[in-house]
């Protein structure tokens, strides 16, 4: 039988029949969005003292796999998979949350459900809704927590601010006597503003800011020079595009906007977009050795004016291949976040690579690494169906 | 005599001059590619993160519904016939990696399919998997009956690897070797579903 539970009720997992090994399902709608659900693993002073105990969507297990994020499931937004009895002695609270990064706030969530699900099916059950809450974008929605025996407490706590806020509720109280940060700065040291996708077709979501105008992408290519064992000498590396100066890599884009206008963004051709017309997008300059600290930059001014940009890096001369080479794109995303791309697959044979793919949905940006090799534009454009026209050029 | 199976391949398990089976092990072994020697490979190897494999195995009726899992997070199945004997994180050293213990005897009559299944829990794809296998030996005497070994890697991140079945009142193997993509043996549902 399902315990139906109230807002700030708590209870014993043991009497629910919920031992070391269950699931914690979560649902929320909010509109017509899923908001993004998470876990926090906090110690015995209310901290993520290890953040690799923070269950999201860019980190979907602890080491030991004693919190697993399994995805959507059935009715629910996401479904943990939790085993207590695998969790180390230091992490005594797993808090549950969820979080909205539209203009959406809680006060319109509806269905709200938090079900702990054993093997005999939903033993508890705590719902909760819009009434609950107000302006919030963020929201505890309830706690597990070791006090002599393993616990549930049903909280539906609104906290604004969003995942940052929330992250720094449970980091950012080690700040002692110092004089608390402004809020902002405060948001830019979360260890969410930094997301690294280090696997192929890992995704990381950016909501569009209703402003259009004010968030700006910052696209970074940088690369080292080969080790001077590494540099293609002789006739090898003549033939394989060993120049006499440094490893020149390019930085460009393929891209469509959202109203089927499509080109290409190159140094080749010298094809650098625009910032204030169609396409809304720059690129910089073309750093001919990667000496210059900042490497290639590409700008995208109007986010919200495009529908899908691949982002491609190129060797120009100087080098073989990418695999000596460390690229590693970044791109800034207007709102103190960043997300690293690391190229750390290369592929030997081939000198031309899409990094990333940046798609608009119409409220969000979803950035997708792809570190695709091909053996050129023309293969590139193929794998995404631009079909362009192809001609050979030279700088 | 061990049999070494190909892709596709059925057998009986029945033993030789009658009688059924009533123990096995589904044993289940993988190593990491070995990232390359020298100094390039030290330069541009990947990161450290180690290759976590999971086997698992899933209880289906005969309308081909999934009755049970026994994965990491539940060792045994509910009616405790099927017993997994640990989670194997690095998949280092010789042999099994991981284990399925199967109690043919007391596997409860409505279970027609016992699927065997290995995912790759981080995410890399079997490109990264050398020497994965899945073998079937028969616990009273310690023989080895059927050996199934993937050959090449590929771009996906789970094998359903073989699965038993009850045939006319007799069990039987067969070696599906069918590459999909999952984290945790749930995920895996409709590819083994296709392969009943």
């Amino acid at each position: 039988m399902t315990k139906l539970l109230i807002k700030g009720e708590k209870i014993k997992l043991e009497d629910i029949g919920a031992r070391s090994a269950f699931n914690v399902g979560v649902a929320c709608r909010v509109g017509t969005e899923s908001p993004d659900i998470s876990c926090f693993g906090i110690d015995a002073e209310g901290k993520l003292s290890d953040d690799r105990y923070f269950i999201f969507y860019n980190q979907k297990s602890s080491p030991e796999k004693a919190l697993i994020a399994m995805g959507r499931n059935g009715e629910y937004d996401e479904v943990f998979s939790l085993d207590l009895g695998r969790l180390p002695k230091s992490v005594v609270r797993l808090v549950f949350t969820a979080t909205l990064d539209s203009g959406a706030t809680f006060a319109q969530a509806a269905n709200g459900r938090l079900d702990i699900l054993s093997q005999e099916g939903t033993t508890a059950s705590y719902a909760f809704s819009g009434k609950d809450f107000s302006q919030e974008k963020a929201v505890i929605i309830g706690e597990i927590y070791l006090k002599t025996v393993w616990r549930f407490s049903a909280v539906g706590q609104g906290f604004n601010g969003g995942l940052s806020a929330l992250l720094s509720h449970f980091g950012g109280k080690e700040v002692g006597a110092a004089p608390s940060p402004p809020p902002a700065a405060e948001e830019q040291k979360v260890k969410l503003s930094k997301v690294r996708l280090d696997k192929q077709g890992a995704t990381h979501k950016v909501s569009l800011s209703k402003a259009g105008g004010q968030q700006i992408f910052h696209i970074n290519l940088q690369w080292d020079q080969p080790p001077p064992g590494q540099k293609q000498g002789g006739f090898l590396g003549k033939l394989l595009g060993g120049g006499g100066g440094g490893a020149d890599l390019d930085l460009g884009c393929m891209w469509r906007d959202r109203h089927g206008n499509q080109g290409v963004i190159q140094p080749l051709g010298e094809n650098f977009g625009s910032k204030d017309s169609p396409p809304y997008i720059f690129l910089d300059k073309d750093d001919r050795s990667g000496a210059a600290a900042d490497g290639e930059n590409m700008h995208i001014f109007r986010p919200d004016e495009m529908d899908t940009v691949v982002v491609f890096a190129l060797i120009y001369e100087g080098t073989a291949n990418f695999s000596t080479v460390n690229a590693r794109l970044t791109i800034s995303d207007g709102k103190g976040g960043e997300i690293l791309v690391p190229l750390n697959t290369p592929d030997p044979r081939r000198t031309f690579c899409a990094v990333a793919l940046i798609t608009n949905d119409g409220t969000s940006i979803r950035f997708r690494k792809e570190e695709l090799y091909f053996p050129g534009h023309k293969d590139c454009d193929q794998h995404y169906g631009f079909g362009f026209r192809w001609t050979a050029g030279r700088k | 005599m061990s049999v070494t199976l190909v892709k596709g391949q059925k057998i009986s398990l029945a033993k030789e001059g009658g009688g059924a089976l009533t123990k096995v092990v589904m044993g289940l072994g993988w190593d990491a590619v070995q990232p390359k020697k020298g100094f390039l490979g030290s330069l541009f190897g990947r990161g450290q993160t180690t290759i976590d494999l999971d086997a698992s195995c899933a209880l289906f009726d005969q309308n081909k519904q999934p009755v049970d899992f026994v994965w990491f997070r539940q060792l045994q199945s509910r009616d405790g016939s099927i017993v997994h004997t640990g989670d194997n994180l690095t998949g280092e050293g010789e042999g099994d990696d991981e284990q399925i213990i199967v109690d043919l005897s007391r596997v409860p009559p409505d279970v027609i399919y016992l699927v065997f299944t290995v995912n790759s829990f981080r995410g890399q794809t079997f490109n990264e998997v050398e020497n994965a296998f899945c073998r079937l030996e028969d616990c009273s005497t310690g023989k080895e009956l059927a050996r199934y070994t993937l050959s090449g890697g590929g771009d996906y991140t789970a094998m359903i690897m073989a699965k038993l079945y009850r045939h006319q009142g007799e069990w039987k193997m067969h070696a599906l070797g069918e590459p999909t993509n999952g984290q945790v043996v749930e995920q895996l549902l409709p590819a083994m579903q296709a392969g009943l």
